[in-house]
């Protein structure tokens, strides 16, 4: 064995395995020319790899996974059996000649030949037919009323709601109209108040220059 | 056209509740890890019961499943563990206690060489010539065809000492072939 043996023998497995590179093969390659003990390595790899590619699967004896895995729902009835007892259910049926029949007038008879012509057929289809055609009628004709009664409401409604939105209206045009008479009555009230001050002032000046006047004639009397 | 599930979807579906994908799972890999087991304890019967428990085990740790690598390296490293658990309660060939030891002049020797096995059972007397950390390497690397680092991480060993108990394997094998060849080993 030589010291290259080490680092050549863990490449082994892949050489087998086809994953070396062609460098790396062609350098084991070189290496296994020349050591016997890697020579007799690679060829129990490959006899362990050739028997175990000879190995053939075997079956698997029948076992019940269901009742290993989940054993508490085992009360559960077989879904094979469904098909069976339906079978006997059926068969029990047609023996006893049992009947089944509905309000509208299905019958279904087990057992015994249909009594059922395709005149008689076509009378049940046809007073099905007539039966189904009334029924719808009578429901447009309900649906025609409710219709027309829910439009007046609707009606009703928008014309009271016009109304109530012009009585809005008019409230608040009398408050605009009110606020600014007020404006109008204090603004006047103001100048009034202004005017009376004014002629108060007037007067007064007037009766200081007749005083002034009556005392200047005084004097000049005097002199 | 019914698209084949994918081992992901169906152990979200199981993990939800649905039986029938969990059945449908056990049925995709049961033939996988019967053989396997077959291969590592010989019989028909331990090798049913090593496969339920492997699935009850798989089952029951499926939540823990995290889908972060591939679902078969998972079941086989489950596997792996139950089968020594297996191993360990029957007393097969040597409990695990002794495999670190390995005696290796009481183990089993069959009558077949690895140049010449042919059937199962050749290749069943040759596995059971191994012990049982030598059996699992042969069996993963041969037979499941996993690298070695997956190995040593299904195993919980490094990629070399995997390596290095193959090569043991070998050597062992080895050793079974020149004992049935008595005159080629006089003349080597």
């Amino acid at each position: 064995m030589t010291s290259d043996c080490n680092e050549y023998r863990d490449l082994l497995p892949e050489l087998v395995d086809g994953q070396l590179s062609a460098l790396q093969k062609q350098r084991a390659d070189q290496h296994l020319n020349q050591c016997d003990d890697c020579s007799e390595t690679l060829s129990l790899l490959w006899q362990m790899h050739a028997a175990a590619s000879r190995w053939e699967d075997q079956p698997i004896p029948h076992w019940n996974r269901r009742r290993t895995f989940f054993p508490g729902v085992s009360w559960l009835p077989n879904l094979q059996w469904v098909s069976s007892i339906t079978s006997v259910i059926v068969l029990v049926l047609v023996i006893t000649q049992a009947s089944v029949s509905t309000a509208d007038g299905l019958s279904i008879r087990f057992g015994e030949r249909s009594s059922v012509t395709e005149v008689a057929l076509a009378q049940v289809l046809k007073e099905l037919e007539l039966r189904q055609n009334t029924r719808f009628n009578q429901r447009v004709s309900n649906l025609s009323s409710q219709q027309l009664a829910s439009n007046q409401l609707l009606l009703r409604t928008v014309l009271e709601m016009s109304r109530e939105e012009r009585k809005e209206e008019l409230s608040t045009l009398l408050t605009v109209w009110d606020y600014a008479q007020v404006q109008r009555a204090q603004q006047t009230k103001e100048s009034i108040s202004l005017l009376l001050v004014s002629q108060l002032e007037d007067k007064r000046n007037i009766n200081q220059i007749n005083r002034l006047l009556r005392q200047a004639s005084v004097e000049g009397n005097n002199l | 056209m019914f698209r084949r599930k994918t081992d992901e979807q169906l152990i979200k579906s199981a993990i939800n509740g649905s039986q029938q994908a969990w059945l449908t799972l056990v049925k995709r890999y049961e033939k996988r890890v019967y053989n396997y087991s077959l291969r590592m304890s010989g019989n028909a019967d331990d090798a049913m019961d090593i496969l339920q428990d492997v699935m009850l085990s798989v089952y029951r740790n499926l939540s823990n499943y995290r889908g972060d690598g591939v679902f078969v390296a998972w079941l086989f490293r489950i596997a792996s563990f139950r089968c020594v658990d297996h191993f360990r309660k029957k007393r097969f060939h040597q409990s695990t206690e002794d495999l670190e030891l390995m005696d290796e002049s009481a183990a089993y020797e069959p009558d077949v060489n690895l140049a010449n096995a042919q059937s199962n059972r050749d290749m069943s007397d040759l596995m059971a010539a191994l012990p049982l950390e030598q059996r699992q390497v042969v069996e993963l690397k041969y037979f499941q065809h996993f690298t070695f680092d997956e190995i040593g991480g299904q195993l919980g060993i490094s990629s070399n000492t995997a390596k290095t108990r193959l090569y043991a394997a070998l050597g062992k094998l080895k050793k079974q072939s020149q004992a049935l060849e008595p005159d080629t080993c006089q003349m080597s």
